[in-house]
């Protein structure tokens, strides 16, 4: 028997971004870098840790938005279309580069990735991550969890119990036809509870969620095992905290493993540093350059000066953070299981799109750990956080605090002057679709009415999504996170004006839905 | 996303600064009325890299787009009169209210002093703020410095016998806890993983008292010996000294991990560890609430000045926001000044064009307090912040 277990677990979400009004289109490239560099990586560990039969046990939140996208036939061809780019510009550095053995083996070494990637994506998984993912969650190593229908803030639509519904039941109807089956879990959009939310997920039969460390610590009453336990919360729904720790060795730019000098730099990338002549074909429509996914440099040292990327150092490195994150959580669960008497779980979420995307490194880290842990001790195990409430059904019941994982611990992030203009648009469109759906949820059918009805609801979604507001606290891009707000209100408004006045205009309900869709079989009558 | 989370180690130290912590009057359009500060290298925020496409300067296609795709504006306000108020974190409260400007005209024109107010109360209890609002006004950031109390909040104005008008309500919001409860009691229940919420309502919903929820009324049959049709094995008791040695396991790691740079939540954890005695009751509760803190209290703040003069008819930039600048070509900016490190551009162009100077402004702002400081209050302005 283990003295306890450690359960990882990574909240895959990008926001639903997809322009068919334009033939490229820069802000999809969030979509297409995370598949190269966390999706794909991540299910290539994956299929390996199978075919070694490696015990293992992963927990991913897998978003409505982002399996929206993944099952979208146009971001597919597009993802296609920029990878063939990418491999084209790949050929070409493997010419530029063959007098030059070092930037030669870097460029072989992306060229390799890229035709990889292509053929994961084309040949084995036929273009379905979504289903790529369900097959190891079938295959009983991968528990994927849903999150709020678009990434919705909840507590700050607390006053709207439709909107809160709403978000949590399509995204559990989304997740029934993505997965096949309920979702038993859930990732609380930025981790943002308030008391009561379980309400909620009880009526979904949702039977979990996280926390950040201070939403449990500070329960009411006292959580006996602070964070190394769940605890039940009053309508049953159980509360896992996340473990400081093991999450800051991750996160953190001082002690964190993400820092380190021989991985590879996120910044230096070809797309800023070659001739622009040359580059010109692989950035921007418009000229402007961005990132090709391309970087020959290490992180070095905090220094301008950057060394060139050796893959085969940075792999060594990420052996060896694998073996210190193990051994950390061997001594840390020795002593909790001694200071508790019953057997702690360990919670470490993070963000997956820091695997692969911004720690490069990560996914390799993540494949290290699970064999190591697989093999190398038996302190502990690895774990779903419904397995672990399959074994251990009894817990203590307390009310947990209003928290949530963004910086400060609550809606500071939010909720503050670049953003908190949001809110009375976001709420006055929230009140108007209840009436919307209270004065229509009996009238007999009208398809026109309907569809308006639908994407109505869907255009609120989309305004809701947590991403814009986040985007303008954090001031990148925040152009768009602007736009996108304003144009699902300003298209929700119209929406209502036109059904309202029983004068749907069909063409442009149309080019809504040809722009969004998302959540095909929404139900509106969930906000009556 | 991922939020709590420092710089890569490729750039330099923690760059973004606390948010500032507003109590001006705010406009409900976009534009926030206080200049952002641009702190450098880029924000902390490891979850923010999976939006970054662009070392620096990010532009968008949104900028270019054409006019035919122009939605046109959100509204300024939709005029409903209502009063949203929310707890933003354990020491401040937001609220915004929807009414047009031409509403809150009218009700100055009412009020026999010609003001409006927006009032916070304990509900049931006491008014802990007033503030003085403007038709131009639209939200408003309050420092109440109570966790773990419900607030309510109402706009309006006061009559003549002294008696308050009310324009609107809010509803209720509760600040949430900053530290460990000191309620230790442990109750425990058996939920098995198997049986549907649906299931196990169905099979208590007759045994269940008003109000009680799933898991209480499981815990009472539990305790009572309901049968039940799954095992339910209670452990009733934590051996005694459990729950602080987890926090003291937790609250000596986060001691460890301040020293070498660290998150806010966490050392707000560990300050509110620290306060713990070997009772594990936080000593701020056993002397009362708050008591302490109001007998002998301090609190300090900071703002930022910026001034300087070119000649008239001269563009003045500063932090990427062109000032309008005094008939004498002298200009001020004024900031609120939050922890944290700022880089602050100032760039003037000559009234024909031809010539620029600039000079870039660093500033450097770490609190440290002892128990019993709390920020002061920033005063409401007339005007706000940062115009010159």
């Amino acid at each position: 028997m283990p003295l306890g277990y450690v359960a990882p677990v990574l909240h895959a979400h990008l926001p639903f971004v997809r322009h068919p009004e334009y033939p490229e289109f820069l802000e999809e490239d969030w979509f297409y870098e995370a598949i190269t560099e966390t999706y794909l990586p991540l299910l290539d560990m994956m299929e390996g840790l199978v075919r070694d039969a490696v015990p293992f046990r992963l927990t991913m939140s897998m978003t409505p938005p982002l399996c929206a996208m993944m099952r979208d036939p146009l971001l597919q061809d597009r993802y296609v279309h920029g990878l063939e780019k990418l491999i084209e510009l790949a050929g070409k550095e493997l010419d530029r580069t063959k007098h030059d053995p070092v930037f030669h083996d870097l460029a072989r070494f992306y060229h390799d990735r890229l035709h990889h990637c292509r053929t994961m994506f084309c040949d084995r998984y036929h273009r379905n991550l979504v289903g790529a993912f369900r097959k190891f969650q079938d295959a009983g190593v991968l528990e994927i969890i849903t999150c709020g229908a678009t990434h919705g803030f909840l507590p700050l639509m607390r006053e709207f119990p439709q909107a809160v519904r709403a978000q949590i039941q399509v995204a559990r109807n989304d997740y029934r036809s993505c997965f096949g089956r309920d979702p038993r879990g859930i990732w609380l959009p930025e981790c943002a509870y308030y008391p009561g939310l379980e309400n909620y997920l009880q009526e979904s039969e949702i039977r979990w969620f996280i926390l950040d460390a201070h939403g449990l610590l500070y329960a009411e009453p006292r959580p006996a095992y602070g964070v190394f336990a769940p605890v039940f919360t009053p309508a049953g729904p159980a509360a896992f905290g996340r473990d400081i720790e093991s999450s800051k060795q991750v996160w953190s730019a001082e002690e964190g493993y993400p820092g380190d000098g021989d991985y590879r730099d996120f910044y230096r990338d070809c797309g800023f540093d070659l001739e622009y002549d040359y580059i010109r074909p692989y950035i921007q429509p418009n000229g402007l350059r961005k990132f090709t996914g391309l970087k020959y440099y290490r992180i070095t040292g905090r220094t301008p000066h950057k060394e060139p990327y050796r893959p085969w150092v940075a792999r060594e490195r990420a052996a060896s953070h694998a073996a210190n994150f193990m051994f950390n959580r061997e001594k840390q669960i020795e002593h909790l299981r001694g200071v508790m008497g019953v057997e702690p779980i360990v919670l470490c979420p993070y963000d997956a799109e820091l695997y692969g995307h911004w720690w490069y490194e990560g996914p390799m880290f993540l494949d290290f750990l699970f064999r190591k842990s697989a093999f190398d001790q038996r302190t502990f195990e690895m774990i779903t956080p419904s397995e672990f409430l399959t074994r251990h059904d009894t817990h203590q019941i307390s009310q947990p605090s209003a928290s949530s994982w963004g910086n400060e611990g609550h809606w500071s992030v939010w909720l503050e002057g670049s953003n908190a203009w949001i809110y009375p648009h976001l709420h006055m469109a929230t009140v108007r679709m209840i009436e919307l759906a209270g004065k229509f949820k009996n009238n007999n059918p009208h398809p026109l009415r309907d569809r308006a009805l639908r994407q109505a609801a869907r255009e609120l979604l989309l305004a809701q999504s947590s991403d814009w507001a986040f985007i303008m606290k954090t001031g990148t891009m925040v152009p768009y996170a602007v736009k996108r707000t304003k144009d699902h209100l300003l298209r929700f408004n119209r929406l209502s004006d036109q059904i309202v006045a029983d004068r749907v205009e069909e063409s442009f309900l149309g080019n809504c839905e040809w722009r969004n869709p998302i959540f095909l079989d929404l139900d509106w009558r969930v906000y009556a | 996303m991922a939020k709590k989370s420092p710089a890569p180690k490729s750039y330099a130290k923690k760059p973004v600064a606390k948010t500032p912590a507003k109590t001006k009057p705010q406009r409900a359009k976009s534009a926030p009325s206080s200049p952002r500060l641009r702190s450098v290298p880029l924000p902390a925020d490891n979850s923010a890299h999976k939006f970054v496409l662009q070392p620096f300067s990010p532009t968008s296609q949104v900028d270019q787009t054409p006019a035919f795709e122009f939605l046109g504006e959100l509204p300024e306000s939709y005029g409903t009169r209502r009063l949203f108020l929310a707890a933003r974190d354990p020491r401040w409260l937001y609220a915004y209210w929807d009414f047009t400007w031409q509403q809150l005209r009218d009700a100055e024109q009412e009020a026999p002093d010609g003001k409006i107010f927006l009032q916070i109360f304990i509900p049931g209890q006491e008014r802990v703020q007033q503030i003085h609002i403007f038709p131009g006004s639209r939200e408003w950031y309050l420092p109440v410095h109570r966790p773990a109390t419900t607030f309510q909040a109402e706009l309006g104005y006061y009559r003549r016998d002294g008696s308050f008008h009310q324009l609107a309500l809010s509803g209720e919001t509760q600040t949430p806890r900053d530290n460990p409860s000191p309620d230790q009691e442990v109750e425990f229940v058996t939920i098995p993983f198997h049986y549907s919420f649906r299931q196990l309502l169905d099979l208590i919903q007759s045994q269940m008292k008003p109000g009680e929820s799933l898991a209480k009324a499981l815990a009472r049959l539990q305790r009572e010996g309901y049968p039940l049709p799954f095992a339910y094995a209670l452990r009733r008791f934590v051996p005694s000294g459990v729950s602080d040695r987890i926090l003291e396991y937790l609250g000596g790691d986060l001691v460890r991990r301040i020293r070498v740079g660290s998150l806010e939540i966490t050392e707000t954890l560990r300050r509110r560890l620290l306060e713990l005695g070997s009772s594990g009751i936080p000593s701020s509760l056993s002397s009362g609430p708050r008591g302490q803190d109001r007998s002998f209290a301090m609190h300090v703040n900071a703002e930022l000045i910026i001034y300087g003069g070119t000649v008239p008819g001269a563009k003045v930039s500063v932090d990427g926001k062109e000032i309008h600048l005094r008939p004498d070509g002298t200009f001020s900016y004024h900031f609120t000044f939050p922890d944290g490190r700022f880089h602050i551009p100032i760039h003037a162009t000559a009234p024909d064009g031809e010539e620029k100077r600039s000079a870039l402004l660093s500033f450097l702002r770490l609190t440290d307090t002892t128990p019993g400081v709390d920020p002061t209050r920033q005063p409401p302005l007339p005007e706000p912040f940062g115009r010159s």
